[in-house]
């Protein structure tokens, strides 16, 4: 058994997600990009572009990686790449493959860019690019660079544009959605949300955390709990829903304390949180991220064992999402 | 082994720092408080103050564990069964109060520490000015500043540290006040490195390191961060440089290093050198004492240390550094079958000559020596413990 005080395990871990948004390459010099530091050495053969939406007929853009010059991406290839010329025909995510492939070296510093091509997109005829989701406690794994008049800068987790490497890994995973979260609500559709998740080794629980949004709806009591797959409630917490109001930020990380239990290595439990009577209409809202691919939930801690999960009110009837990265965690005091 | 894909391990998994700010405790209303969720049943029965100004002769102040209101905000009444302290809190410093009645709670009761106007009120001349709070970026997880000065104050953060009587702590205690808890690191002068000292305490595979850089820091500042061994020898080193890295906001920078195996409950370096003549920022968390690191993400396991010219590091243990480590597997059952405390063995072997061989239990080889156990200690100290060649 190892002691580890009290961690936080999972998703949650990261803390809550901020606003996805959006950016129109729709002129001449218009770009985005995603700094990126190799998370590997290898051969980076494709890159991946997360489309909002087209307008009109866009000509074809510059699609490339490339070196960094005083913080700014520059239009100078990394890595013996050659860039792209790319015609987005269609919103959803694009692979790429680069013109010549990029030899990447662990800890390098570049972008994934795209620029416009030799015809300049206008009002009328461009692509809309995600500008990912990030995380209020910035982690410098990516970073999303607009240029509409000069550069502007978000940081995140979950990026519009990712690398392929030559084995298909990916990094960082893909942002698909503007959309971030999910009410709960008394009135049933859903009733409850959370995590279908198992542990990698037998821990002891004390409690749990989970991102939430405070807005919108009245806020309910709730029931934070961990339900085995036969719908056993083995652990929960009652919570009065003033632990939600009482604070002024819109988007929030609760942590609940729990009678502790121990949860077994590859069981699969779900982390549920249960809206409760409080009025018609009172509900409350989960965060989650939502990733191009399942596999891209392993990029977040130990996320490949951790999926979105929701059920309506009356049978236990959960639906499970493997592409939606749930904003919940763990506490976990002991691991064995 | 087990893979555990991009865990953060450390202080840094759990918020950072945003802000702090104190409040003057002047007139019959104000007061300082934290809501929080009890972490495990027990009695709360000591609680700290950290006094940052105190004026005239301030009258006594009410200390204690109280019920929240139908709101969910501090009330002015005792947790059942518990009483106020009075206290004179006059001067600065960390104040301990021991409650005489304290509060026994439940694990998941949502309760208040508060410091409050006692029988007589504090005015402008006579009072004390407490820490309000330091707040967690963006994230507003309880514990909670819950405030007041004519209106409420509800962020995410600590003010008053909370403790169990059997010592544990319910909410941490921050020691010093400052605009942002940070070390000042430059080429050439006193400190041009600092980080943490860590253990992990099981085998685990590293591929990358984390340290929180506030927005203080040049913006032409270059620096490497770097891995060290228990005997300060360079593992891994990352070059960065803040003209391409962006340097305006506090951030969290984590970097890929070369996939390196740490061995459990032994000493490692992760660090931030400067590389040339501009400041670097390194957040760190003064506590009260060494219970408060617990909190913490394995915060036990975390110490801050600093040094100039490459001398031996100097640590302050109750510093908890702004660092975390990017794990991709661990391994439990492997425990420790090295000495770190024994200096006197040198260095024989590699440090991947130690450990357990691959898929064999530590309690196998131990048994061949005729024991049932790793190691063996007496209080705190490790006096015997199995090594094994591999």
């Amino acid at each position: 058994m190892v002691s580890v005080g009290q961690i936080i395990w999972g998703p949650g871990g990261l803390h809550h997600v901020n606003l996805n948004s959006t950016h129109d390459l729709n002129d001449a010099d218009n770009s985005d990009a995603v700094t990126i530091l190799a998370p590997k050495t290898g051969t980076i053969t494709h890159v991946r572009v997360s489309v909002a939406s087209i307008t009109g007929d866009p000509p074809a853009y510059n699609v490339g990686l490339v070196l960094m010059s005083l913080g700014n991406p520059t239009v100078n290839a990394y890595g013996g790449s050659l860039p792209a010329s790319y015609d987005f025909g269609a919103a959803g995510v694009h692979r790429i493959a680069l013109a010549n492939p990029a030899a990447a070296n662990l800890g390098d510093l570049f972008a994934v860019r795209v620029w416009p091509g030799g015809i300049a997109p206008d009002a009328l005829n461009f692509i809309r690019l995600f500008t990912g989701v990030r995380t209020d406690a910035p982690h410098f794994r990516w970073r999303d660079n607009s240029f509409s008049v000069i550069w502007s800068y978000l940081r995140g987790m979950v990026g519009p544009m990712a690398v392929e490497y030559d084995d298909g890994s990916v990094y960082p995973p893909i942002v698909t959605s503007t959309i971030l979260s999910q009410q709960y609500e008394t009135a049933g559709n859903p009733e409850e949300v959370g995590a279908l998740f198992s542990l990698p080794f037998s821990a002891t629980c004390i409690g749990c955390v989970g991102g939430e949004l405070n807005g919108g709806l009245v806020s309910c009591d709730w029931r934070a709990r961990i339900l085995d797959l036969a719908n056993n409630e083995l652990t929960a917490l009652a919570v009065n829903q003033w632990v939600y109001t009482v604070v002024t930020a819109a988007r929030e990380m609760l942590t609940l304390y729990w009678p502790a239990i121990d949860l077994v290595a590859g069981t699969q439990y779900r982390l549920g949180w249960r809206a409760l009577t409080a009025g018609v209409g009172a509900g409350n809202t989960s965060f989650y991220y939502p990733v191009e691919a399942a596999a891209q939930r392993a990029y977040f801690p130990s996320g490949d064992l951790w999926q979105w999960t929701q059920r309506n009110a009356g049978a236990f009837v959960w639906v499970e999402d493997p592409l939606k990265v749930p904003v919940f965690g763990l506490i976990l005091s002991e691991l064995r | 082994m087990t893979a555990v894909n991009g865990v953060l391990w450390g202080p840094i998994s759990w918020g950072v720092w945003n802000q702090e700010a104190a409040l003057a405790l002047n007139n019959a209303t104000n007061l300082i408080a934290v809501g929080f969720v009890a972490p495990k049943t027990g009695t709360i029965n000591t609680i700290k103050v950290r006094v940052t100004a105190s004026a005239g002769v301030p009258p006594d102040y009410n200390v204690g564990i109280t019920t929240p209101d139908a709101n969910g905000r501090p009330q002015n009444v005792p947790w059942p069964g518990s009483a106020y302290e009075s206290v004179d809190l006059a001067g600065a410093g960390v104040k301990t109060i021991t409650l005489a009645s304290p509060a026994a709670v439940t694990v998941g009761n949502y309760v208040h520490a508060q410091v409050r106007p006692g029988g007589i009120a504090p005015d402008g001349i006579n009072n004390v000015t407490i820490i309000r709070d330091l707040t967690f970026s963006g994230a507003d997880m309880p514990p909670r500043n819950q405030s007041y000065a004519g209106a409420f104050d509800n962020q995410g953060g600590i003010n008053l540290g909370v403790y169990y009587d059997d010592g544990t702590v319910a909410v941490p205690g921050v020691a010093t006040y400052e605009a942002t808890p940070r070390s000042t690191i430059r080429q050439a002068t006193a400190v041009d490195e600092a980080g943490a000292r860590f253990q992990v305490p099981f085998s685990a595979k590293m591929v990358g390191a984390a340290l929180y850089m506030g927005s203080a820091l040049a913006l032409s500042a270059t620096f490497s961060m770097r891995l060290y061994d228990r005997n300060q020898a360079l593992l891994e080193a990352w070059a960065g440089d803040f003209r391409e890295l962006d340097g305006a906001f506090r951030f969290i920078y984590v970097v890929p290093f070369t996939e390196r195996t740490l061995l459990p409950n032994t000493d490692y370096y992760i660090t931030v050198r400067a590389t040339n003549a501009q400041d670097l920022n390194l957040y760190r968390i003064p506590v009260f004492g060494l219970a408060d690191k617990v909190w913490w993400p394995n915060g036990a396991n975390w110490s801050y240390v600093e040094t100039a010219a490459a001398a031996p590091f100097t640590e302050t243990p109750t510093t908890l550094p702004y660092a975390g480590l990017l794990l991709s597997d661990i391994t439990l059952e492997a425990q420790p079958l090295i000495s770190p405390e024994r200096p006197d063995w040198g260095t024989p072997f590699a440090p991947e000559l130690y450990g357990t061989p691959e898929g064999k239990s530590p309690l196998l080889y131990a048994s061949f020596f005729g024991i049932h156990s790793s190691e063996i200690r007496l209080g705190d100290r490790r006096v015997w413990q199995t090594y094994v060649r591999r």
